[in-house]
């Protein structure tokens, strides 16, 4: 199957699971209400009460966030870092059983009323593994890690020359592309090791890891373009939210409703693109 | 006709000799031979210093800067200070900078040498050799000059801080023993701290520098001489009038720009030099426009620029640590290659580094002891020639919707910083670098914006022309600052000075409360005789349901900060009436009541917003009911962020 075949079948398959993505989107609003309510607290109390806030609903004012930012004494900064955090540790948490969950859901095919059971069993069943898988894969992450370092020390030695700037902001541009294809790649390995443990329903995770660096390795044109095409999809999404947002001014109530309305079809349309990560993942090593 | 012809000839002589009149009185004055020896990051040089004793009293030694000795070793002041790093660039422990003495004498007499010794009067730092005394054979009495005559050799540190190379680059500042300042019967001569700058008299310089001829140099003052050497070395000869400090540069990847600038209106006329890296060349035109500003704002501000040059040097790649650094007739600048038009850096850079050669060239304060007067006066002029031509909300930065202003950039320095120190004090004695120039520079310069909206544009105007006019030149002190601010002000301004320049507590007056409550029937017993039941209120059923309501208003005003400040507050209630009153902040709080069938709006202290060193804006005001789309709307941006960033993370 080529790769625009499995990207358009992932792309199917993710569309007609509306409910799973709508159970992505709400576990993600979840988790990012807290700091909702935690800001609303913050910058109420800040300057919630004073004049200064009056224009904000017309347009951002940075003076004003920045009297925010340095109120209490740069406290804020410190408690947004830590709320921001928090969210960042429980969602990662959460997203290992969201994995769970939409794995078994396209595994089993499961749809109609038994999709939530079906999700939730998943998330259940294979929470412990991919956990460790976690633990585990922190061996690629320094793997990588030693990569990056190791070529940058290689750059770094060879264009040392001070002169050199437009070849150093180069080489700067390289280094950024370069640790974000190591990310990436990581993540892509990551997928096809869940997909391989929850397509067997195999134990043995540490096996499967290795056998997704190994798909990778084998398949490096097919598993990567699928990523990036599918990364594409993605980046458009992104941009069509952006000139959407920005197309009418958000300073009434009703305005304001319908910018956080379109965010949330963004956000959901994360969740959609993760579901048709996966469907399309699992069709090129045969497991979905 | 005939007799006419002296008197016009005598006052052509008399015009001309004004005009070339120099305008300072040189004290230290300097013939320097220097001759750079690139592969060993070397000058050798020469220099002949005649010295004007100008004081009341004889001076029986002499005291010099040997500046490069504070990159000698790990130990001396400045890499004590620092920790050896300078604005986030560290010192290389392979490159070390110094300066040697290989012989100091008084021109056609005695051999000055054996008496030499360093001193270490700031912190007794037997490691620090950055300040050098000589004794002399026999005092010199007031109004004598000596002449005195110095070999040495400056080997220059890989730069991190203001001076030395990097490649083939080289910023060589602070590079030749330069005398001290003999002041009110005593040598001020400091050691080289990590936050510390200068200090001289001012005199003429005329240099002679060697360079091999493929670099392109710069330097102070004007060039009048440019020979071919048979070695393969050019000398170029610079002479300046009227400059306390002389810096040059060579590189062989300078392109040089020269344009000549022009202001009719003051009398300005001065040759740009621009020496920009190669790398940088698209960012000339950058460079150019913000030195046009610089030049157009500080010669209609304070006086027109006298200089016959001006010299920007753009550092090299890597060289960074050159960049941002005032000389006079000289400044480096700073970019890099990627410098997004709205990030307004190099153009922030050139104006306040171009604004030094008024304050700390032109206005010759002490950077040492009281750094507020060129750097803090400077940032004030900065800030306002930032905001005059890139706009006052974004003259910082303007770039992928974000805004910002000096105002605002100057203001979260302040704010972040910790209060363990006054604006005034040694260079060398604030608890922090960070601490140094939040004071020296934001915080002054924000004392001076807070001081022009307190006076009016108009008086602040007078006064800076005023300061500059009367010490231009000349070694002013804050106090002589304050006395020429209260002389045109005509008010009483020590208040004002005594608490910013020498308390490092804050500003910060606030709305604290804010309530309109309506004044309802009474209820309870009223009136009546001492003994015996109280008749109800009688008129209480009496009023008709449709009277108009009565509201009791309170505006409560704090004040949270230490300093005292006479405030205005405005208070609007919803029938649009506005009601000032003026507090004069003494008290840590005041209520404002007022018994109205209108209900309070709004309160706001400092409404003309003259207060910008106030560390809380955001308290400023207080309204009756919360702005709640604002607030939501805030936070839901937040939300969507923070959903954005977790699905990232995590899928």
């Amino acid at each position: 199957m080529s790769v625009i075949q499995c990207a358009a079948k992932g792309i199917r398959e993710s569309t007609a699971r509306p409910k799973m993505v709508v159970l992505l989107w709400a576990f993600n609003l979840m988790v990012a209400g807290l700091c909702y309510f935690v800001f609303l607290r913050m910058f109420g109390g800040a300057v919630g009460t004073s004049a200064l806030v009056k224009e904000m609903a017309h347009k951002a004012d940075m003076n004003v966030v920045v009297e925010f930012l340095t109120s209490g004494g740069g406290g804020v900064v410190t408690e947004l870092l830590f709320v921001v955090l928090g969210a960042s540790v429980l969602y990662t948490l959460l997203a290992i059983f969201l994995h769970g969950g939409i794995l078994q859901t396209l595994i089993q095919k499961g749809g109609g009323w038994r999709f939530v059971e079906t999700f939730f069993a998943g998330g259940g069943r294979f929470y412990g593994r991919f956990f460790r898988l976690e633990i585990y894969s922190l061996g690629l992450w320094m793997a990588a890690g030693l990569v990056f370092v190791l070529i940058n020390s290689v750059i770094n030695f060879n264009y040392h020359d001070s002169a050199g700037e437009q070849t150093m902001f180069v080489l700067t541009i390289i280094k950024i592309v370069l640790a974000l294809f190591l990310v990436f790649l990581i993540k892509m390995i990551m997928d096809y090791a869940r997909i391989l443990i929850a397509g067997r329903d195999s134990r043995e995770v540490l096996r499967s890891l290795f056998e997704a660096v190994r798909l990778v390795l084998k398949k490096p044109g097919t598993t990567l373009a699928l990523y990036y095409l599918l990364g594409l999809v993605g980046w458009a999404s992104f941009l069509i939210y952006r000139v959407l947002d920005s197309a009418f001014p958000q300073t009434s109530t009703a305005t304001i409703a319908i910018g956080f309305l379109l965010a949330q079809v963004f956000i959901a349309s994360r969740g959609w693109l993760k579901v048709a990560y996966q469907a399309a993942q699992g069709r090129v090593i045969g497991l979905i | 006709m005939r007799r006419s012809v002296p008197v016009f000839a005598a006052i052509f002589l008399l015009m001309t000799s004004a005009l070339f009149a120099a305008l300072s009185r040189p004290i230290a004055s300097y013939n320097i031979k220097a001759r750079l020896i690139p592969d060993e990051k070397k000058v050798a040089g020469s220099e002949v210093l005649t010295w004007l004793n100008d004081s009341d009293l004889p001076v029986s030694e002499l005291r010099f800067h040997l500046y490069l000795n504070a990159f000698k070793n790990s130990r001396t002041t400045f890499m004590k200070e620092s920790g050896g790093s300078s604005r986030g660039f560290k010192a290389d422990k392979d490159n070390w900078g110094f300066m040697t003495v290989e012989r100091i004498r008084i021109q056609d007499g005695n051999d000055l040498t054996p008496s030499l010794v360093f001193l270490q009067s700031d912190d007794g730092n037997a490691d620090d050799q950055t300040v050098m005394k000589v004794d002399l054979p026999a005092p010199l009495p007031p109004g004598e000059k000596i002449v005195v005559a110095i070999e040495f050799t400056s080997k220059l540190p890989k730069v991190f801080a203001r001076s030395g190379f990097s490649g083939d680059f080289f910023m060589v500042g602070q590079w030749f023993p330069k005398i001290g300042v003999f002041q009110s019967g005593a040598w001020n001569c400091h050691q080289y701290h990590a936050s510390s700058e200068f200090f001289a008299d001012y005199g003429t310089y005329h240099v002679e520098l060697t360079a091999p001829e493929k670099f392109v140099v710069g330097a102070t003052g004007k060039r009048t001489g440019e020979t071919k050497n048979a070695d393969g070395t050019k000398t170029y000869v610079y002479d300046q009038e009227d400059v306390h400090d002389f810096a040059w540069t060579a590189c062989p990847d300078f392109v040089e720009f020269r344009e000549t600038y022009v202001l009719a209106e003051s009398g300005v006329k001065t040759e740009m030099i621009l020496l920009v890296h190669r790398s940088h060349v698209k960012q000339k035109d950058r460079y150019s426009q913000a030195l046009r500003n610089g030049l157009e704002f500080y010669s209609q501000s304070y006086g027109p620029y006298p200089y016959e040059t001006i010299t920007l040097v753009d550092p090299a790649p890597g060289a960074m640590g050159a960049g941002g650094m005032e000389y006079p007739t000289l400044f480096t600048a700073g970019t890099t290659v990627w410098m997004p038009r709205g990030v307004r850096f190099p153009e922030m850079v050139t104006i306040h580094e171009f604004g030094h050669g008024y304050w700390y060239g032109m206005v010759g304060s002490n950077e040492f002891e009281e750094a507020w007067l060129d750097e803090g006066i400077n940032t004030y002029s900065e800030i306002k020639a930032m905001s005059k031509y890139y706009g006052e909300d974004r003259s910082m930065i303007d770039f992928a919707g974000l805004k910002i202003g000096s105002v605002a950039y100057n203001r979260m320095s302040v704010i972040g910083s910790g209060r363990f120190d006054p604006i005034l004090k040694n260079a060398w004695d604030y608890i922090s670098g960070g601490s140094y120039s939040a004071n020296v520079y934001a915080k002054a310069g924000l004392m001076l914006l807070t001081l022009e909206k307190w006076l009016g544009e108009e008086v602040m105007s007078r006064l800076m022309k005023t300061y500059f006019e009367r010490w231009k030149f000349r070694h002013p002190t804050s106090k002589d600052f304050v006395q020429v601010a209260e002389e045109v002000s005509g008010k009483d301004l020590g208040w004002f000075f005594s608490q910013v320049l020498h308390s490092p507590d804050r500003l910060d007056y606030a709305v604290s409360g804010l309530k309109a409550e309506e004044i309802a029937a009474g209820e309870g017993l009223f009136g009546g005789r001492s003994n015996g039941p109280l008749p109800k209120d009688s008129n209480a059923e009496k009023r008709p349901e449709s009277v108009i309501k009565a509201y009791r208003n309170e505006v409560t005003v704090a004040r949270y900060g230490e300093w005292i400040f006479p405030q205005e507050v405005l208070i609007v209630f919803d029938d649009g009436e506005k009601v000032r009153e003026n507090w004069d902040g003494r008290d840590r709080w005041k209520r404002f009541v007022y018994q109205k069938t209108a209900k309070v709006v709004s309160a706001e202290v400092d409404p003309g917003h003259k207060m910008v060193l106030d560390a809380n804006y955001g308290n400023n005001s207080r309204v009756l009911e919360l702005k709640r789309p604002a607030i939501v709307k805030a936070a839901l941006g937040f939300m969507a962020w923070v959903q954005g960033f977790l699905s990232l993370i995590s899928f």
